[in-house]
């Protein structure tokens, strides 16, 4: 009886002081120990570059930010800076909220009553684009190499056809087509016939994918890949029409903070995306070595995005196989295709650990 | 009620303050019914009556018990020193007894408290202490004042 009633009052102790500590303690040992043995997610879906900017550039559109934004932006200085790198003048450049942005509003102008003959798989939202520009898509598979088809291109023109469109280096393969024959495919179009390059990846390259002396020739460029920009939005777009350019140019500008960190990066930011060039050629490489005798391949390019296929399964099951392990890619699905998956490389650890994957399947 | 919620305190997370952290208990005690509840808060209640006495018996009864011990040690003895010390050790002696019983007598009354339902945090040990003391000071003034006043009952009036 007695035992009881003490066991029943026991029972309202509370902890000491010492007892509460000892607990958390335990407590975090075991989130501790937990947290070592948790394997990280490697999310390698998205092609934008997996640092932060040179800190620089956010300086620069900080500055901008506190100084002028009670202002409407002048894009003068930005276009003169891109102009003189790209060896054209001002008025041939069109600064926007980004390549996506600037592709949309450029399909609106050229593409909005015809076919455009895409280069696939390619951009993912190139098709999706034409289509809200009231065009009509048509997918013009890519050479083995994975680089754009410039004769089934130029062949894919008919009558109805306002624009022939293409990525170089390609997203999702990294392939780039030669300059030599991009200006032939260029030249063998109809004088009425857009060439639309999708140059997003071209810092990887190294290439400054000139106009040329044709008319019709539309570059757009961004600053989300290689300049590890891609919150700010910013991109341009390059072509010898002026019409074109003042329909592309968003209206009132692109904003002031944007603005400076892409005028700091066209003036100070080619030694980092040199290093960030070297980077990506670098995880290609070893990709490609690690996957050497596997069943995995993936075509010869530029940049941090690899089409990577195997002889021996589906895209969707490797990209099933590799989210086991908490690494995620995009499968080629999403462009169409069964048998590849989308990687963006990001440093070395990840590309060893992405490979060792490869390797158990 | 402290308040520790960001919202409350213009944007700053304070933290959790010292002594308001919920109980914690070995395990979930599982309460009685009401009739054993209502008999805990009796319990408790004749617990804390049991505190209150036994802590007025400090600042009357105990130290009056002690020099009537000092003042037949100086009688037996003669001894005026020897009753001094004795009745002074024994004061000390009795206060830390009594302390030490009223101690285990409030972790009792807490644990009542709690099993009858009530989230008792701390006991009122220190507020009987207290509270005895000052009453006890100012029944000693109105004794030794009003009553008794303050020349020596033995003097003439």
């Amino acid at each position: 009886m007695i035992r009881r009633l003490r066991e029943y009052y026991r029972q309202f102790e509370e902890l000491s002081p010492e007892e509460i500590s000892q607990e958390l303690r335990e407590r975090r040992d075991a989130e501790k120990a937990s947290a070592l043995a948790e394997v990280p997610p490697l999310d390698l879906t998205t092609p934008a570059w997996h640092e932060p900017p040179d800190a620089e550039a956010v300086n620069a559109a900080t500055y901008a930010l506190r100084r002028s934004v009670n202002r409407y932006p002048d894009d003068t200085a930005l276009r003169e800076a891109l102009a003189a790198r790209h060896g054209c003048t001002p008025d041939q450049v069109a600064p926007g909220h980004g390549a996506g942005e600037l592709l949309h509003a450029a399909f609106r102008a050229i593409g909005s009553d015809g076919e455009v003959a895409i280069a696939w798989p390619g951009w993912g939202p190139l098709p999706r684009l034409v289509h809200e520009a009231g065009g009509v898509p048509v997918p013009v598979p890519l050479a083995g190499d994975g680089t754009a088809d410039v004769d089934a291109l130029a062949a894919a023109v008919g009558p109805e056809t306002t624009a022939v469109a293409l990525c170089t280096p390609n997203d999702p393969t990294g392939a780039a087509v030669a300059p030599a024959d991009l200006a032939a495919l260029a030249e063998r179009l109809d004088e009425r016939v857009w060439l639309v390059v999708d140059a997003a990846l071209a810092e990887f390259e190294g290439g400054q994918t000139p106009l040329g002396g044709r008319e019709r020739v539309l570059v757009v460029r961004s600053f989300s890949k290689a300049h590890a920009m891609a919150g700010f939005r910013a991109g341009y777009a390059l072509a010898n029409d002026e019409e074109l350019i003042d329909r592309l140019s968003p209206a009132g500008g692109v904003s002031a903070p944007a603005q400076a960190a892409m005028l700091w990066a066209v003036r100070e930011g080619e030694a980092l995306v040199a290093r960030r060039r070297a980077a990506a050629a670098r995880e290609r490489e070893r990709l490609a070595a690690a996957l050497e005798g596997t069943s995995f391949s993936f075509p010869a390019g530029h940049g941090h995005l690899v089409w990577l296929a195997s002889s021996e399964h589906e895209g969707a099951d490797v990209a099933r196989h590799l989210a086991g392990s908490r690494i995620y890619v995009t499968p080629g699905t999403a462009w169409g295709d069964d048998l590849h998956v989308r990687v963006a490389l990001r440093d070395g650890a990840a590309t060893d650990r992405l490979a060792d994957t490869l390797r158990e399947l | 009620m402290p308040r520790n919620d960001p919202t409350d305190t213009g944007g700053l997370f304070i933290g959790r303050r010292p002594g308001t952290g919920p109980l914690k208990y070995r395990g979930a005690p599982e309460r009685g019914g009401a009739r054993r509840r209502r008999t805990d808060g009796v319990l408790a209640a004749a617990v804390l009556v049991l505190e209150v006495v036994l802590c007025l018996t400090l600042w009357g009864p105990q130290p009056v018990a002690w020099l009537w011990v000092g003042s037949q040690i100086d009688y037996h003895t003669g001894s005026v020193s020897l009753g001094i010390a004795v009745a002074f050790a024994g004061m000390i002696g009795t206060l830390m007894l009594t302390l030490a019983v009223a101690t285990w007598l409030d972790r009792a009354w807490r644990i009542l408290r709690r099993a009858a339902g009530h989230e008792q945090r701390e006991g009122a040990l220190v507020r009987i202490f207290a509270v005895t003391a000052v009453v006890a000071g100012l029944a000693f003034l109105v004794w030794f004042v009003v009553l008794e006043g303050p020349a020596p009952s033995l003097a003439p009036r």
